[in-house]
Formats: structure tokens, C-alpha cells, sequence
């Protein structure tokens, strides 16, 4: 510079003047220019808060290399885009808090700091307002806070009073329970601006919290009431902690005295090998033993053991009942079965001794008891048919029918039954009520009683008064019509007709004789008197032939054979009873011979016995007759009326031959007739006795 | 949840006086905002500069980081993190 001035022209000095004023004014220039950015740097400094820049601290050109305000510029940039973000969280942030505001579970109302309602949530409406009712702007006092809810200062005035949070538990309004908790709102003095209230809902767990107790309460009475003991025993010390009233009057010892004593000192004491549960693995044990009381006795008791957990300790839970009195109950029961066991023997062999079928009935008709006739005659034992139905197990109807009458009075009962060998038995049923100590019908009894002989013999009895009545009519009837004759007629008749009349009425009273005879006979017989023999010695041909004459001499269409003895003997006999015997069985060879043949007696005599059969050609006998041809009252066949007789001839037969010591048989066929055989022992005749 | 990496920037301004301070701090976050932003930066400014410790924090504060200041044996230090790790 100092160079382009020396050698400068005029011309050259102004334009050195014009530059030197240019740069004075540049100088100016560039100066405001600084203090300008200057200002602007501090203006902007003192807007952060900090003191100026001092331009010792920062020449001009530092200061435009450092370009504070192109720093500061972008500072305030990030500054307000932080803003921005931070008003956008905030706004989501406000409509967060609102949506939980609403959707709140508990009430929640802003009051400002008199008390006017700012803004409340649905759950408070729903909780506490009438539909319609507003509350912003509005005192709550009076709209939520009724005076009779208000049991105590309101969380309000609390917080209002104290200047931080406040609550108020189980504020009572209309039946619910709230915790109403109050949090203030404060600006930055610390002055309350505003002021939360919620409202909790408690009166769920208010209610649970009193059903709890209840429940506790119900269980302590329960515990206490139950007509049993029950101790709590811990299960790993198996120590008692805890027992009821029952339980310390049980073991006569104070609570003191039984809490932390083992339980085994007082519950199974004497036969204690371990606990079923803790060492046994048992999950329950139900177990009779002896509960030692206090004073050295004991009781029977019945224990119940069961493991229960509270909380997480693990316990016994035991209860027992005094069972004295079952014991003494079932050692009478014992007894009593023991008895009736003695009694059931005695009464089976009772029924079993009974000869004829007995069935005992329930009121039902089941079978209860029956003998072992009663099983055979059914064909059922009573091991199978013990308590079913009569029809389960007996199948003839009649005799079913027959059982399940009416059974409420006593009352008898023929009914047929098969036999055990063809045709059938008829068994009178006999009932008779089985009444309780109480005289309440609770069975029957039912004996079978076998009546086939005696109906029998009723039916036999029946014919024979018949048919005797009809014998003895007969011959009276003659004897009264000769009698008459002789008596009115007399001397109109020839002397052989008055001899002849004579001999009629002699036969037919010598026949009513006879019948007579054979009644009383019989009678004898049944009255179960020795039957009288009385021996004397006769000549046997000659007997016979007296015997045998009137049939020899008998009209007819028969023919009759005797062969006797070629030589007469002496025996030693009833004279008069074998004249019965032989007439009895020529009586009925005749009369069982109605269409004539061939009759013939043989009679055989020996020194030891004497043997006559007496064969003819009649209509014979089945079998059955045969079997019964010595019954009393029998009559082969009873419905051909014009075959006479009383049915006693072959009995009164039989026992006159059995009281000789002799024996009776007889061989028959139907259609081809009968032959009837004695044999009678031979007494020794006396030296030198005679006829 | 897994650390982020995060990276240290030491910034030694012992010396200076409080604009400067300021201006040199705020030319420092300026030019590692993102990473700042990001949370894989601490930024650690060393001053002694007393008035700094009431005029960086609440500038830094309003950008969105989170500040803490220490006072160490003759100086101070000033950290700055995103603002969730502070």
C-alpha cells in the first residue's frame, strides 16, 4: 500500500481518499454489523437465560466462525419440535386419562377447591345420581352426601383440611359400602386447586367379609354343638391342638390339660401300634376302640379319622361317639339272636317231628318255613324256595288254589294230588293264622294232613249203612210178609206151605243173624279188642259139609266141587268162626259169579296145618280190588247193586284166620275169577281126647 | 430387554465461561441430535463453568434429553441421554 502511494498521480490520491472513505464506511459497516449480531446473540442469550457474550471472551471473527446464533437458532428448532411431540403425548396422554376416567370402575368426581363439582365419571352417575340429575357446577354435599350416609367428615374435607390425601372407609349409603379416598390437585404454590374423589364399591367384599365371619361362627357352634368329640391333632407331632366341648366331657379333663397332649394318650391308648393315617397311609380310618377318660376308665367308642389341611400345615381331624350303649344293644342283640337261634332249632325240629307236610307263609304268601314231608310231597326244598311266592314254586293248581284262599281265619281244605305211585292222595289243608305278639296277622300255617284212607273209609262207611241198611231189609221184609201170611192166612194154607213160610222166615232171621253177627264182629274188631277164640275139637269133614250143603243144594246155573280129605280129621278150632270163613268165601264165590261156572273147595289137612281154597270161574278182580279186598266196608264193586253184602265178610275173614295163627290170600284175574286160599296151623290134639 | 450400544462423546470445556459453555454445548447436541435422539450417545460435558450447570440443563431438558448433573473435585459434570435413560 505504502508503495501505491508514492508512486500515485493526483489521480491516484483521490482514489486513494475514495478508498480510504470506502473503508471507512465498510469499517462502519462491518462494525454495526457485529455489534448487531452481537445483540441479537445476547438478545437471544438472555432468552436462555445466560449473560451476554463478552467480546473479550469472543473476538468478531470467532464469533461469526462459532455462529451462536445459527447454534441457538437450531437449539430453538429442536425445542419446538420437542414441543410438538410433547403436546401430541400430551393430548394422547389427556384422552387416555379421559377414556379411564370414564371407563373407571370405581366413581371418580373433580371438585375444585369450594367443592363445585368440576367433572364426574359414569360409574359415579351410575352408582349415585337420578337419571336427569347434573352435578357439574353444583355442591355434592347434598346430592350425593345425604344426611344420613354421612356418618363421619366427608373425604372432601378431609383433604381440604389437611392439605394431602385423605379417605373415609365404608362410608354406608343405602344398603353399600364405600372407601372413598381424596387426593388434592395443587398449583405450583402448593395451594390445593382441585380435588379427587373415588369411590371404591366394598360392598361385595363388606358382604363376603360378613359371610366369613358368619360361616366362622356357624362352624365354632357347630363345633361346639355336635353331639360328638373332635380334636384337631397336628400330624407331624400328633399333639392336640384343638378339641370341642363334647370331646373334653368326654375325657372328663380340663382344655388345658388335653391341648399338646399326644392323642394317643387318650385315643387308643391300649392297642396303639402306630396312626392309620400318617403311618398306615391310610386316607381315612373308621376304627372301634376305647377312649381313656380321666380317672383310669374307659368308654367304647366309634372313631372317624381323616387328614385335612388349613392352610399349609397338615392335621388330623378325628371325631368319636360314645357307642356304650350300641355295645350293650348288640350283646342284648347277640343274646337275643342266640335265643332266637335255640328257638328256631327247637321249632325246626318241632316242624321237622311233625310227620304230615307243614308250610309256614308270610302275610305275602311267600314260603317261610316247610318240614321235609312238606318238601316232599312238593317236590321242592325249602333251601331253593325260602321266600318266594307260593306260584313260584308250587305248580298244581289245585293244591295252589287251595293255599291261597283266603288265609286271615282257620279253615280246612280237601285237595287231590298225585301219589307217589299212581291214582292220587287226598290231603285235608289245615290254616291257621300266625299272629304277631301284637295279634296282627303276619303268616299262616299250613299243614297238610294225608285223609285219603279216612275219606275212605267215610265213603265206604256211607255205602255200608246203605248197603246193610238195603241186607237187613231184605230178609225183614220176607220174614214180615210170611209173618203176616201165617198170622191173617193161616188156616187157608196147606201144611207144607205153612212149613215152607215157617222156613223162610227161619232162613232170612237166620240171616239177619248173621249180619248181626258180622257187625258186631266188626265192631270188636275196630274197638281194638283181642278177638276170642274159642277152641274146641270137632271133626273137619263133616263140619265142612254142613258148611257146604245149602250151596249144593243152591238152584242155579253153578257148578259145585268139594274135595275133601279122603279121611276125616280132628282138629282143634273155632268151630263156629270157620264155619264163618268158609261160608263168607262160598257166599262170595257165588255172588262174584253171577253167570253160573265151576266152584270148587279143596281142603287139605295135615298133621301141622290145614289148608282150604275156595275157586270159581266170576267176573275176578283187578289188582286194585285185589289190594283192597280186606278193607272194612269194601265192596268190589259198590255201584252193582244187585250183588248184596256189607263189605265186612273177607275183613271179619282175615281176622278170624289171624286169630288162628293162620294166614289168607287170595289169586285173582278179571274175567276169570277168584280163588281164595287159607291155611291154619294144626294145634296138637290132647291124648286120648274125643270128639 | 436388550442394552442398547451406546457410544460416549467427552466434552472438555474446562476454561470456558458460561455463553461460551452454553454455545459450545449446544453446538455439540445440535450436531449429534440423531444419535443423541436414538439413545446410542451420551454426550459428557466437563466445565467448571458453574453458571453452566442452571443454563445447559434446562435448555437440553426442553430439546427432550434427560440431564443430570455431577459435581466432581473442581468442576462439574453434565450428562446428556435420551431422555428415558437419564
Amino acid at each position: 500500500m505504502n508503495d501505491m502511494h508514492a508512486t500515485a498521480g493526483p489521480g491516484t490520491e483521490e482514489e486513494i481518499v475514495r478508498l480510504r472513505e470506502e473503508n471507512a464506511r465498510l469499517r462502519d459497516w462491518q462494525a454495526r454489523s457485529i455489534h448487531y449480531i452481537r445483540d441479537k446473540v445476547d438478545q437471544l442469550l438472555g432468552v436462555v437465560g445466560t449473560c451476554p457474550l463478552r467480546p473479550e471472551e469472543l473476538d468478531d471473527e470467532m464469533l461469526l466462525s462459532l455462529d451462536p446464533i445459527g447454534i441457538v437458532s437450531a437449539a430453538f428448532v429442536r425445542i419446538l419440535e420437542n414441543l410438538r411431540e410433547t403436546n401430541a403425548e400430551l393430548a394422547l396422554a389427556r384422552d387416555e386419562i379421559g377414556a379411564i376416567f370414564q371407563a373407571a370402575g370405581n366413581g371418580i368426581m373433580v371438585l375444585d377447591n369450594q367443592g363445585r363439582v368440576l367433572s364426574y365419571n359414569a360409574k359415579l352417575r351410575e352408582l349415585f345420581l337420578p337419571e336427569g340429575t347434573e352435578l357439574v357446577g353444583r355442591c355434592c354435599g347434598g346430592l350425593i352426601c345425604t344426611p344420613g350416609a354421612r356418618q363421619e367428615a366427608c373425604a372432601f374435607d378431609k383433604v381440604m383440611d389437611s392439605g394431602a390425601a385423605a379417605s373415609c372407609r365404608k362410608w354406608h349409603l343405602e344398603g353399600r359400602y364405600f372407601d372413598v379416598v381424596g387426593s388434592p390437585i395443587k398449583n405450583q404454590n402448593g395451594e390445593i386447586e382441585q380435588v379427587v374423589l373415588v369411590y371404591n364399591d366394598i360392598t361385595e367384599r363388606i358382604r363376603s367379609e360378613q359371610a366369613l365371619a358368619d360361616a366362622k361362627a356357624r362352624l365354632a357352634t357347630i363345633f361346639e354343638a355336635v353331639p360328638a368329640g373332635i380334636v384337631l391333632i397336628d400330624a407331624k407331632s400328633h399333639r392336640i391342638v384343638d378339641a370341642n366341648h363334647h370331646a373334653l366331657q368326654m375325657l372328663k379333663l380340663p382344655r388345658e390339660k388335653v391341648f399338646g397332649a399326644e392323642c394317643f394318650s387318650y385315643i387308643c391308648a391300649k392297642d396303639h401300634v402306630g396312626c392309620p393315617i400318617t403311618d398306615g397311609g391310610k386316607s381315612i380310618d373308621r376304627t372301634e376302640c376305647t377312649l381313656e377318660r380321666a380317672g383310669g376308665s374307659s368308654v367304647p367308642i366309634l372313631k372317624t379319622v381323616a387328614p385335612v389341611m388349613l392352610g399349609d400345615r397338615r392335621y388330623l381331624l378325628e371325631s368319636f361317639l360314645d357307642i356304650t350303649d350300641r355295645k350293650q344293644a348288640e350283646e342284648a342283640m347277640r343274646q337275643a339272636l342266640a335265643e332266637a337261634e335255640d328257638a328256631r332249632g327247637k321249632m325246626d325240629g318241632i316242624l321237622q317231628s311233625v310227620a304230615d307236610p307243614l308250610i309256614v307263609t308270610d302275610s305275602e304268601k311267600r314260603i317261610i318255613l316247610m318240614n321235609r314231608a312238606a318238601e316232599e310231597l312238593l317236590g321242592i326244598c325249602l333251601y331253593d324256595s325260602q321266600g318266594l311266592a307260593l306260584d313260584q314254586v308250587i305248580s298244581d293248581a289245585r293244591l295252589l288254589e287251595a293255599l291261597r284262599g283266603d288265609l286271615t281265619e282257620e279253615s280246612r281244605v280237601d285237595v287231590a294230588l298225585p301219589a307217589a305211585g299212581g291214582g292220587e292222595w287226598i290231603y285235608q289243608g289245615s290254616t291257621s293264622p300266625l299272629l304277631t305278639a301284637d295279634g296282627l296277622l303276619s303268616g299262616m300255617i299250613t299243614v297238610l294232613r294225608n285223609v285219603t284212607r279216612e275219606r275212605e273209609i267215610e265213603r265206604m262207611k256211607s255205602e255200608f249203612v246203605s248197603t246193610a241198611a238195603h241186607e237187613l231189609q231184605t230178609p225183614l221184609a220176607a220174614i214180615i210178609g210170611f209173618s203176616e201170611l201165617l198170622m191173617n192166612q193161616r188156616e187157608d194154607l196147606t201144611p207144607e206151605l205153612e212149613q215152607q213160610s215157617l222156613g223162610y222166615i227161619y232162613d232170612k232171621a237166620d240171616l239177619l243173624s248173621k249180619i248181626v253177627d258180622d257187625l258186631l264182629d266188626i265192631s270188636r274188631i275196630e274197638s281194638g279188642r283181642p278177638l276170642e277164640i274159642f277152641v274146641g275139637e270137632c271133626e273137619l269133614n263133616p263140619l265142612i259139609e254142613q258148611v257146604v250143603r245149602p250151596y249144593e243144594n243152591r238152584p242155579g246155573p253153578h257148578l259145585f266141587k268139594l274135595h275133601l280129605p279122603t279121611e276125616s280129621r280132628r282138629v282143634r278150632v273155632d268151630r263156629r268162626k270157620l264155619e264163618q270163613i268158609l261160608d263168607n268165601l262160598l257166599s262170595n264165590a257165588y255172588k262174584y259169579s253171577p253167570e253160573g261156572g265151576l266152584i270148587r273147595m279143596t281142603v287139605q289137612c295135615s298133621e301141622e296145618l290145614l289148608t282150604v281154597s275156595v275157586e270159581d270161574q266170576g267176573i275176578g278182580m283187578t289188582p286194585e280190588q285185589r289190594s283192597r279186598i280186606y278193607d272194612k266196608f269194601y265192596r268190589g264193586d259198590a255201584s252193582n247193586t244187585s250183588i248184596g253184602g256189607t263189605g265186612l265178610g273177607m275183613s271179619i275173614t282175615r281176622h278170624f284166620v289171624e286169630a288162628h295163627g293162620g294166614r289168607i290170600w287170595v289169586e285173582s284175574e278179571p274175567g276169570l275169577g277168584t280163588k281164595v286160599s287159607f291155611e291154619l296151623p294144626m294145634q296138637p290134639l290132647p291124648e286120648g281126647d274125643s270128639d | 430387554m436388550t442394552a442398547t450400544p451406546m457410544d460416549e462423546l467427552e466434552l472438555d470445556i474446562r476454561g470456558q465461561v458460561c455463553p461460551s459453555t452454553l454455545l459450545t454445548t449446544l453446538k455439540e447436541v445440535n450436531g449429534n441430535f440423531g444419535r443423541l435422539k436414538a439413545g446410542t450417545l451420551r454426550l459428557v460435558v466437563k466445565t467448571d463453568a458453574r453458571d453452566a450447570t442452571g443454563t445447559i440443563p434446562p435448555m437440553v431438558t426442553s430439546m427432550g434429553f434427560a440431564v443430570s448433573v455431577h459435581k466432581e473435585q473442581g468442576y462439574y459434570t453434565i450428562v446428556i441421554v435420551k431422555e428415558q435413560q437419564a
